[in-house]
């Protein structure tokens, strides 16, 4: 089993589409994938298109070690992926990761039961520099980081490499990082803008050329699939599946 | 990638019937302040690592992402609000108040020095004037200087206007 987490430690960088998509596309590749939802916004729960019932537990209740592994795990409409799903109550397991004192490794030990019946976990990040963070840093394996292809996007990057190599280093966290994803690259007909250009060169500045993944573009096509539940290719778009594409036969070759 | 529909993993179906025990989960902002508000496993069944503790106090907001079933709510409403809301102070709708330019600049300054709007400069200084007969007086007397002046400075930029085009 791989743990796979889609980071970055600001908002709109493209973090749920990486999570929903490749969660797809493995599991339309036929492994068995469970995507996490560790993002109090819940996206991740709203794109898979489960409802959260008020009184049913969550991953909330798993870091807690209130329920077992199995209550928290849910199958989607989307064959061979399942979902932990969170709400805004998620929130609240902030204060009981920083009193715990091993708030790092809580969830990579909650996430040992998945090895059994899984091939992947896909973990989904909020975008803030938390317990939350460091326990999803904590528990991957490998870290995909989109960044979107703005100034933004680019401190981002640094700010999210920073963490990680500030987990490492205390010996919290054995990630790799399996690539960075530029997110909304703009081209216009076939030239990418001077802007997506610059940014992503500087993204080559911070992590080296062999760490740049295909880049996601900028099209509607993406928040349609998502919002819609179905995969790029049903929207006649197979080309923007790509980026998925390579992720998975780099995890396949690993 | 292939096209075809993925068949579903046999070991995953365990996920999709199950019976979970239920829990009491706050997702409102203020559960987080509260210990009391944490959520708790009310009904477990075979969960060894579970504890079972008494359901928080407060009753649990209804999850945001809950789209399928509407449930009922306890809604704790502060009796004296609507009344403290009548009491706040309203405004009107916005207007667009044009200044001669130089105290324009000048009222600009000085009410950023201030750290007021100039707006709630005029009001105060209503307010002062209409209980000082003295002073109002005198401020209507400018102010009625200053509106003609004003329609002399229109008149006479309209009549140039018109020459402009005549010539």
């Amino acid at each position: 089993m791989k743990v796979i987490c889609s980071l970055s430690l600001s908002g709109g960088q493209g973090k749920s589409t990486v999570s929903v998509l490749l969660s797809k596309y493995l599991a339309k590749a036929g492994y068995a994938v469970l995507a996490v939802d560790c993002d109090p916004q819940s996206n991740l729960t709203i794109f898979l298109k489960h409802n959260v019932e008020e009184d049913e537990p969550t991953l909330l209740e798993l870091y807690r070690k209130q329920v077992n592994f199995d209550d928290a795990v849910y199958a989607t409409d989307f064959p061979n992926l399942c979902i932990i799903p969170s709400d805004d109550g998620l929130d609240q397991v902030q204060d009981y990761l920083a009193s715990s004192g091993i708030g790092a490794l809580s969830l990579k030990k909650r996430l040992e039961p998945a090895a059994k019946t899984f091939d992947f976990v896909i973990l989904d990040s909020p975008p803030q520099r938390s317990q939350i963070c460091k326990s999803i840093i904590g528990a991957a394996d490998l870290v995909l980081i989109p960044a979107e292809c703005t100034v933004k996007g680019y401190g981002s990057l640094v700010r999210t490499l920073d963490a990680i190599n500030e987990l490492k280093e205390d010996g919290a966290s054995d990630a790799d990082i399996m690539g960075i994803i530029p997110f909304r690259d703009r081209w216009v007909g076939r030239t990418r803008t001077n802007e997506s250009q610059m940014v992503i060169d500087a993204l080559t500045g911070e992590v080296g050329e062999t760490q740049i993944l295909p880049s996601i573009r900028e099209s509607e096509v993406f928040k349609k699939a998502i919002s819609q539940g179905i995969l790029l290719e049903d929207l006649g778009k197979p080309d923007l599946a790509y980026p998925f594409e390579v992720i998975i036969d780099q995890l396949q070759g690993a | 990638m292939t096209e075809s529909q993925p068949t579903e993993n046999p070991a995953l179906s365990a996920f999709r019937k199950k019976k979970r025990p239920r829990v009491n989960r706050d997702t409102s902002l203020s559960a987080q302040d509260t210990p009391a508000a944490e959520s708790v496993v009310e009904e477990s069944i075979p969960a060894p690592a579970a504890t079972p503790t008494e359901p928080a106090a407060p009753a649990p907001k209804k999850s945001r992402t809950n789209q399928a079933k509407p449930a009922t709510e306890v809604v704790i409403k502060a009796p004296t609000l609507p009344k403290q809301m009548d009491e706040l102070i309203t405004v009107g709708q916005r207007r667009n108040i044009r200044l001669e330019e130089k105290l324009d600049t000048e009222i600009e300054q000085f009410v950023r020095d201030k750290k007021l709007s100039i707006e709630i400069l005029l009001e105060a200084l209503y307010l002062i004037a209409k209980d000082d007969k003295t002073l109002m007086d005198k401020a209507l007397t400018l102010a009625e200087r200053r509106l003609q002046e004003r329609k002399e400075a229109g008149k006479l930029r309209r009549i140039y206007a018109q020459m402009q085009k005549y010539k």
